[in-house]
Order: structure tokens, then sequence, then C-alpha cells
């Protein structure tokens, strides 16, 4: 594999990017509407920001609500000037709430200014979809054989490289690796439901791995 | 919408996840992520399994799934979560057979929860990989990796042709150790002392910092020393026939150093992202010479091993002119 993944994507294109600036000048211009929209658009990927940092659910889940507030209040001031860094706005946000968490053992609620009008949330916040995703994902774990179901539980809670899995399970580390990347790539499918998993089979299917 | 084809979350999803992907690459997947559902879906359904997975881990199970999810469960999930207490059982047994046949550890302790040891082979286990040398020569030698600067810890601290008769008043740590930029100040009690008031000082002995006068034999920084500098501190203890310091000769000077930015940094991140394990922080900080923070993470780690002679022997190691056993010769080293 040559140069780095993310070389080769456009992550942002001209509509996305068009996209963001309606919403970051709707939410200035005080849109509730457009604040929900950007609740529903950014809450998944910084609670998964959130949860692979802490490793905390609970914390995550209580954190990002932190970050999207700060985040909406931030952009009704006007506070981000280019809006096709709003992505970046947010991460940098994120990445200060959780790093302002760690910081201090005892939290002032005062440091965090709220306005008198809170950005509301709820409907953003309340799809189930973490719920149905854990049940998925024990039925993905359910699926596994039972040998790939222990070197993902090595991998992924252990942290365990192939070679150390390998020795813990008397396996030849090449096969610890091609067993996990397969259990991976089940799991993933099963948990990504029905609409993901056929973008994803069509990519890992053409893949070198 | 994102014509991404996955590429990304294959590459850097699985250390991501394990928490070792290096800093740069580690934004880079969360700015891409961020923007492309094809991988943030893949980064959520990895997620949702490594928090199952954790939680059997944990043997608390289906009874662990936090109480304001029961109320929200959809009756599929309810059958999932049937099916998952069998696996869930499974993989608790599987996992004591897996243990039954491991490899012969040389070194095990318990830490944050789980176990950490080293087998014969030479393999860290339940330490993170980018850590494992750092942790393996601690269990393998049953020595915390002080750095050779402290070395001069294990010198007098009585000056050359003084007496050394042991002074009533002196002062307990810093001690000549690395610290952070806002240290906490012990010293011995002294009978019939008023109050104590701590000065630090700099090179040329001008003095940066004082403290209040306080009557309980401690007194923490409150603002931060400058990084990578060295000091003298003296504490004063106010008695009726006037101030009496400690140090004072013929005990040496009691310097410390503050760490450098680099070091602060390292350890904050570790300390960030493995909060509760003790013997890979009480490694850091040793190896950085910052004893103090270090005696702390070990007796975190005696207080989870009762009775463990390498747990004793680590936290031995910490201190000057301890009499240690003697390390194995020779074991192969950790990948």
């Amino acid at each position: 594999m040559t140069g780095e993944p993310i070389d080769e994507l456009d992550s942002a294109s001209t509509d996305e990017a068009r996209d963001k600036e309606r919403l970051v000048e709707a939410i200035a211009t005080g849109d509730r509407e457009a604040e929900h929209v950007f609740a529903v658009r950014y809450l998944p990927p910084v609670g998964a920001m959130l949860l692979a940092r802490s490793r905390n659910a609970d914390l995550a889940a209580d954190l990002r609500q932190e970050v999207m507030i700060e985040a909406i209040c931030a952009l009704r001031r006007g506070q981000l000037r280019d809006p096709s860094k709003l992505t970046q706005f947010v991460l940098a946000i994120a990445r200060n709430v959780l790093n302002y968490h760690y910081r201090v053992s005892i939290r002032d609620p005062q440091l965090l200014e709220l306005p008198e009008e809170l950005p509301d949330l709820s409907s953003a916040m309340e799809s189930g979809e973490d719920e149905r995703r854990e049940g998925l994902a024990m039925e993905a774990i359910s699926s596994l054989e039972a040998t790939d179901r222990t070197i993902l539980q090595m991998t992924l809670v252990d942290g365990l490289k192939p070679g150390a899995i390998a020795s813990r399970l008397k396996l030849q580390p090449d096969v610890v690796r091609q067993r996990k990347l397969r259990a991976i790539r089940r799991v993933t499918e099963l948990v990504c439901g029905p609409s993901q998993s056929n973008t994803i089979r069509n990519i890992t299917s053409g893949k070198a791995k | 919408m994102s014509q991404c084809t996955g590429r990304p979350a294959d590459e850097w999803l699985e250390p991501y996840l394990q928490g070792t992907l290096p800093a740069r690459e580690q934004e880079a997947f969360e700015e891409h992520y961020f923007d492309c559902p094809v991988c943030l879906a893949q980064v959520q359904a990895l997620q949702a399994v490594q928090m199952q997975l954790a939680r059997a881990e944990n043997k608390a199970g289906v009874a662990s799934l936090p109480s304001r999810a029961w109320s929200m469960l959809p009756g599929f999930v309810w059958a999932g979560l049937a099916a998952a207490g069998v696996v869930l059982a499974f993989i608790a047994i599987e996992r004591h057979h897996t243990s039954a046949s491991s490899p012969v550890m040389l070194a095990e302790l318990h830490d944050d929860g789980g176990e950490v040891g080293l087998d014969v082979e030479g393999h860290v286990i339940g330490i993170p990989s980018e850590y494992s040398t750092l942790v393996a020569q601690a269990l393998r030698t049953r020595r915390l990796p002080l750095p050779s600067a402290s070395a001069e810890k294990d010198g007098d601290d009585v000056l050359r042709g003084e007496s050394a008769a042991a002074p009533a008043f002196h002062v307990l740590s810093p001690l000549r150790e690395v610290t952070m930029p806002m240290p906490e100040f012990q010293w011995q009690p002294l009978p019939n002392a008023k109050s104590y008031r701590v000065e630090i000082y700099e090179a040329g002995y001008r003095m940066v910092a004082q403290s209040p006068a306080v009557e309980q034999t401690s007194w923490k920084l409150t603002t931060p020393l400058t990084v990578g500098q060295s000091y003298i501190w003296v504490v004063k203890a106010e008695t009726a026939a006037g101030p009496v310091p400690a140090p004072q000769a013929p005990v040496r000077e009691a310097r410390f150093t503050v760490a450098d930015a680099k070091t602060l940094g390292a350890i904050e991140a570790a300390r960030r992202q493995y909060p509760d394990s003790h013997l890979l922080l009480a490694s850091l900080y040793a190896q950085a010479g910052m004893t103090s923070e270090a005696r702390e993470q070990m007796a975190a780690l005696e207080s989870q091993n009762a009775g463990s002679g390498l747990v004793r022997d680590l936290s031995l190691s910490l201190e000057p002119g301890a009499k240690l056993p003697q390390p194995p010769s020779s074991t192969k080293p950790a990948q």
C-alpha cells in the first residue's frame, strides 16, 4: 500500500462545503431548524471520537452534549469565520471539552457559559441508534467462531498484537492476522446494517488484503 | 457525499480504537470520519463490538449495561441480549481455558482491574504495545527504570568532612528529584514550631516563590515553576527562639528540577489515556526521575496486590539504598 489513506480522498466536496456554509450562516442568524440539522449531523462523529479517546461510554454520552452546546453557542455568536472549517471547528471543541474534563477533577458548571436559550438536542439524541447498535454488536459477536472471538477480544480490549495473541493461543502470527481481519470485517458488516454493509462489502471485496 | 473507499478505516481503525495510533494520524482520521459516513459507520460498529467485548471481559456482562439503557431497549435487542448472555458466559469459560494453556509467566500482577505480566518468551501482557519495552524491563529486573541522573540521590545526604548526625528537623520531598511544575513540599515536624514557611530559589539563590506561614508539614505550590529549571528549597520553622531552617549544614541543599515540557507531555498523554494503569504510570514517572509521583502510583498498585513480592521490590527500587534481590540474569527481550 502506498501513501497515506487520507491522500486518496477528497473528503469535503464542493456541495458539502456549500452545505456547511449555509448551515453556519443559518445558525448565526438564529435558525433553530439549522441547529437541529447541525446536531443530527455532528452528534454521531463527536460521540465516536469521545468514546475512542475516553473508552468510557457514559462519559462520552455526557460530554457529547456539552460539545454540541458549546459548538452551537459559538456558531450563534458567529465565532467560525471560515465555514469550510466547520468539521475542524467541532473537532477542536470536542478535544478541548475532553481535555478540560481530564484536567479538572471537580468540574465547575459555571465555567461553561450557557445562553438563556439552550439548543434543543433532545430529538437529535433520542434515536435509540446506540442501543440498536449494541444489540447488533452482541449478535455479531455471537456469530463468530470461538477462536475469532478470542482474537478480537485480545485485540480490541487487551490491546495485544498478533504475535502476542499467537503465543497465547498457540497459533501462527499469520493465522492470527488473517482471522482477526476476517472477524473485524464480519462484525463490521453485521453491525453496520443492510444499507452500509452492501457498501462495505463492495469496498472490502475489492481490497488486496 | 464522500467518495471514500473505506481505506482510512481499514488502515487506521484498529490502532485508533486500541489507542495506539500516533497523534498526527489520529487527528487526520478523526477529521476524515467526521465527514465520511462510510468510515464513521465502521468506527461506530467496531466501537460497539469493543464495548460489548470489554463488558464480557469485566465479567459483569449484561448486568453492567447502564441503567438508563434498560427502559429504552426495543424488543429485538432483548433477544440479542439473551443470546449475548450465552455468548458472554462462553467467552468467560473460554478465556479461563485460554489462560490455563498460556505460556508460563515470569511475573504477574493485578493492575487497572486486569492482569499485567511478562511471560517466559518476553511478551508483556496487558500493557499497550508502545510501552511494552519499558514495562518489560521493570518486570524482568523487578526495578523501576530510574534515570542515571537520579543516582545523585544515592549519594550521601551529608557533605564530606562533616558530622553525619541525623538532624531533628529535615525536609522530606522533593529531594534531588524531578517534579511537576507545582510540586508539593513536605518536611518533618519540628517540636515547638508555631508555623513553617517554604522558600524556593533558582540558580544564583534568587527567591522565586515563598509560601505563607502554614501550620501543617506540607505545602503545595499554586503557581507553576519554569519547566526544565532546577531549584533549591528550604523550609523555615518559626519558633520562640527564632526561625530554624532545614536543610542546614552539614546536610546538602534540597534541590529539585521541574520536568521538561516533552516529558510532561508524554506523561500527560499516558495519564490521560491509561489513568488507572499504575504500573505503566509508575514506570514513566520513575524513568523521568519523578520518584514522588512514582511512589504514589506504586502505593495504588500495592493496594491491589497485597503480599506481592514483585510489587514490593518494584516499590523498594525507588528508595535509595534499599537492598533488592539480584535480577534474573537473562530472559528473552520483550517484543
